[in-house]
């Protein structure tokens, strides 16, 4: 091993300026492409058409790991001579000194490439770590960045994924359950009820049609609590997906003489 | 019934109801389909204006519109007896049954089919009663006595528009339902219904009663729109005038009988894009066919009265298609839910439409006044609907955005 690593300390002083300058260079050319990747391919993604949009961001991360590595073997050949020893010896020495001085930016960076197989996230999913609940805008070498409904861009490090929960919506697909909470004055008919819930998803404009629509009836202290599920035609509309729900729900709840549930009303009628 | 002849036989009536399962929209080529494909994704990403084509035969500025009292003569409005003599031939063994095992047929058709003209000719040659649909206030109150009414009276009946009979809106498919329910039990008595292909879509995940039998008009390929472009013209006096291609000269429609063996006389596959883009629906081709004709000023496209007349042959040019061609030019997102529901419902008027959007922070009035701009969408009398030209353009963009779209 001392022998190896002798080598590699020959080597890395034998490295000429013209190898100098074209690892430079490959450094540059490398930093550029992920720059323009990480702009055009979005930039592409947001002309596409909702089914074409996901696929189209999710490129962006695989073409930053195809870059990284490329570069990596192009600079490694023109430090070393690429030999199995000289790889280890090289490698060794470098994990050493980014686990010492550098763990968790080291974990982070490890968690990014895991990330890319295992696909917890991908860009355009909506996800839930540690309370921040968001659209995956970005994913970088370190972090995954989300937008959260309120507009407000949250770096989460991939480090959270060895021993965070992380909760994907729509895990890469344009499929992402909304739910409308309803709730009733127990005193009421609860088969009509589900009928006209469901009607109300049914002819929800933003209703992605083919996939199905399902009302959940339970009984509270309070009164009934009626959870209309739906899906909407494209993730990005769940807000307004659920405030068309809601709305349209509670004027045909209303316009059928259905009340609405009221705390104080109802626990002033308890003993 | 007469024996066909050899060349009915080759050639399938131009006129033909098919179960639904055998009907089939004009295929694209390969070739076309690619080409399509890309330009519309270049357009897509980067809309620029298009190219014109070097050293055209007829450049645009040489030719003109054809002058509408012309064009009234040369593509006048479609005649929908003879669809609805082949509807009569194809419901002849039902007809004949006293006791059938169905009480009632559908009959589907895409916007701008005609659909409810022919069921209405069809009604009057038959002598059935037309059943009208019920208010849009009827369809909300789910007003029993609309259906009562029907049911009263148990001559036979064809109801032309299904899809004047419900609303998407939560209140807006109980009637439907129930109307469904009856028709298919046999409790209206025997009748026909008819019903645009993207009411018949929705209606089918509103509805879970058994598939009924489902009769289509059978799409138009490029030989049954040459058939029909020229029966306009057939025995009218004007059918000494020729259809050629204006930048390349080619025919469009057949050539006349003297040209019949000369190499050098060219087709063009004018008709073929125009079956693919209009995928076969009459009303879409003949609004289109209507808005591609073209004549030189100094042309004069009058009637034939003698000989000499016939020998001159007058030319119509035909605009190339790239010319003609509707995209979706700016449609967005916001564009969508209406255009969708005006689908769905084979056009509403404004304030039913807005009762069935999402609230919306923009002006419905407005969007549709863009729409109408752009040449999408149309007014007939108060009502809002897709514009024969736009509708294709229209139907790959709801369908490119996840949209519920019709199987024709």
């Amino acid at each position: 091993m001392s022998d190896g690593a002798g080598q590699i300390t020959t080597h890395l002083s034998s490295i000429s300026e013209t190898a100098i300058v074209q690892i430079l260079l490959i450094a540059a050319g490398a930093w550029l492409l992920i720059t323009l990747t990480q702009r055009l391919v979005p930039a592409l993604a947001g002309r596409c058409s909702g089914r074409h949009r996901l696929h189209t961001l999710a490129l962006v991360p695989a073409l930053r790991l195809l870059v990284i590595v490329t570069a990596l073997l192009l600079i490694l050949q023109r430090i070393i001579e690429p030999t199995f020893e000289n790889l280890v010896g090289l490698l060794g020495a470098l994990g050493l000194a980014l686990g010492f001085a550098t763990k968790d930016y080291a974990s982070s960076l490890i968690a990014g490439i895991v990330a890319l197989y295992e696909l917890p996230y991908r860009p355009g999913d909506w996800i839930e770590v540690d309370g921040a609940y968001g659209e995956v805008r970005a994913i970088g070498m370190r972090t995954v960045e989300i937008v959260t409904p309120d507009d407000t861009v949250v770096h989460i490090p991939h480090l959270t994924l060895w021993d965070h929960a992380i909760f994907n919506a729509n895990d890469g697909s344009q499929h992402l359950q909304c739910v409308a909470d309803f709730y009733l004055h127990p005193r009421h008919d609860a088969a009509q009820v589900h009928r006209m819930l469901y009607d109300v998803a049914l002819t929800s404009s933003l209703l992605q049609i083919d996939r199905p629509i399902g009302v959940i009836v339970r009984e509270k202290p309070f009164g009934t609590h009626y959870r209309l599920k739906a899906y909407p035609l494209d993730p990005r509309q769940q807000f307004a997906f659920v405030t068309d729900l809601t709305v349209r729900g509670k004027a045909a709840l209303l316009g059928s003489g259905v009340e609405l549930a009221s705390f104080p009303a109802v626990a002033g009628q308890s003993p | 019934m007469a024996t066909p002849s050899q060349t009915d036989q080759e050639a399938p009536p131009l006129w033909q109801y098919v179960p639904i399962a055998d009907y089939r929209v004009p295929a694209a080529t390969v070739e076309n389909k690619v080409k399509t494909g890309l330009s519309a994704l270049w357009r897509h990403l980067w809309p620029t204006p298009a190219q014109p084509q070097t050293s055209p035969l007829k450049t645009e500025d040489e030719l003109r519109l054809v002058p509408k009292a012309q064009i009234e003569r040369i593509v006048p409005a479609p005649d929908w007896q003879p669809a609805a003599a082949a509807l009569d031939d194809t419901l002849a063994g039902w007809l004949d049954t006293e006791q059938s095992a169905r009480a009632c047929i559908f009959v589907i058709s895409p916007p701008h089919g005609g659909n409810s003209d022919i069921l209405t000719a069809w009604a009057g040659n038959r002598g059935w009663r037309v059943v009208s649909p019920p208010s849009p206030e009827q369809i909300l109150a789910r007003d029993p006595v609309w259906l009562a009414d029907w049911s009263r009276d148990q001559s036979f009946w064809v109801l032309p528009n299904l899809e004047r009979c419900y609303l998407r809106h939560a209140r807006g498919l109980d009637l439907a339902r129930h109307l469904l329910d009856h028709a298919c039990a046999g409790s209206l008595g025997r009748g026909v219904i008819g019903c645009d292909s993207w009411a018949w879509a929705f209606l089918r995940k509103a509805w879970n009663g058994p598939e009924p039998p489902l009769l289509a008009l059978q799409s138009f390929d490029p030989q049954g729109l040459a058939c029909w472009f020229q029966s306009f013209i057939a025995g009218s006096g004007m059918d000494h005038l020729v259809f050629r291609q204006a930048d390349n000269g080619k025919y469009v429609l057949p050539p006349p009988e003297s040209a019949v063996g000369d190499e050098s006389v060219e087709t063009s596959d004018f008709l073929r894009i125009l079956a693919e883009h209009s995928r076969g629906i009459p009303g879409i081709a003949h609004a289109i066919w209507r808005a591609s004709l073209r004549t030189a000023p100094d042309e004069t496209l009058s009637e034939a009265t003698t000989n000499a007349d016939q020998d001159r042959r007058g030319t119509v040019w035909v605009a190339p298609w790239r010319q003609i061609r509707q995209t979706a030019p700016g449609l967005l997102r916001e564009h969508a839910a209406p255009l969708h529901t005006l689908l769905l419902h084979a056009g509403l008027i404004g304030s039913v439409l807005n009762q069935l959007l999402p609230l919306a922070t923009i002006s419905v009035e407005a969007t549709l006044a863009c729409l109408e701009a752009a040449g999408l969408v149309m007014r007939r009398e108060s009502e809002w609907l897709i514009s024969p030209a736009g509708y294709p353009a229209i139907r790959q963009f709801l369908r490119d955005d996840g949209y519920l779209t019709d199987g024709f």
